[in-house]
């Protein structure tokens, strides 16, 4: 069970998706990515793709602001 | 998955739809072009850079360069000016909802590279936005509204650059990891 961490903050759409699709294309089921955001609009795109792939995820508030979204690879 | 789904709650459903803002939008801008003229951004802006320009020597006011409303060279009559204003007013609705959202903060600055992308992102719209004589919003929103046919050509390549542009950031993106 791989876990990788993308720090995404200050980047802005659609740089976290492509980069988190990069990055889920190259790990094994069952691995998780997290993807550190400060920008609403990235975590509602990745829930959409989550949600298009059927991948789990889960997103804990971390700041005012900063959304930490983790997604398990199916 | 509980906490993402209330996400999608308070995101989706409590956040307003986009039609929402849109019919907003369209209401607040026909006052506008009603009591005033429409809504625009970027020429004020540009005055702010000619006034800038006229403070450290240069004479603007002789350069061939298409304008419709009369130069404001003047720093105190420029703050007080409707652009000014309604850009200003922009600015503090923005950060309004971000701060009622508890989203706002103050972002840091990741890498000279994220800095020299986005200073070379802004000099590049705001050059195009200039020679184009307007933005989305003066070109592309009030072009299509005033049934101009210009509004229709602006969208037409605003569409090409934004294709350009996610063309772009995708081959960075898959070159450089982010």
């Amino acid at each position: 069970m791989a876990e990788i961490k993308l720090d995404m903050l200050g980047e802005v759409c659609p740089v976290p998706l492509l980069t988190a699709q990069k990055f889920i294309g190259e790990m094994k089921s069952g691995d998780t990515l997290s993807v550190e955001t400060d920008y609403n609009r990235t975590v509602r795109n990745i829930i959409k793709w989550c949600d298009d792939m059927g991948y789990d995820f889960n997103i804990e508030d971390k700041d005012d602001g900063v959304w930490l979204v983790t997604i398990e690879k199916k | 998955m509980k906490n993402g789904r209330t996400f999608i709650k308070r995101v989706v459903l409590d956040y307003w739809p986009y039609w929402v803002g849109g019919v907003l939008l369209g209401i607040l801008n026909t006052l506008l072009a009603c009591f005033d003229k429409p809504w625009g951004i970027t020429g004020n802006i540009a005055q702010w850079g000619l006034a800038v320009c006229r403070a450290a020597g240069g004479q603007p006011e002789t350069w061939f360069y298409v304008w419709d409303e009369p130069l404001k060279l003047n720093f105190a009559e420029l703050l007080f000016s409707r652009g000014t204003v309604i850009n200003l007013g922009v600015i503090m609705g923005v950060m309004l909802a971000a701060v009622l959202a508890a989203e706002f903060r103050v972002k840091k600055v990741k890498s000279a590279r994220q800095l020299a992308l986005g200073i070379a992102g802004g000099l590049l719209m705001g050059y195009g936005a200039r020679l184009a004589l307007g933005c989305n919003i003066g070109g592309l929103v009030n072009g299509i509204a005033s049934q101009s046919l210009h509004g229709w050509v602006f969208g037409l390549f605003l569409i090409l650059g934004a294709w350009a542009g996610s063309m772009f950031m995708k081959y960075l993106v898959s070159k450089n990891g982010n």
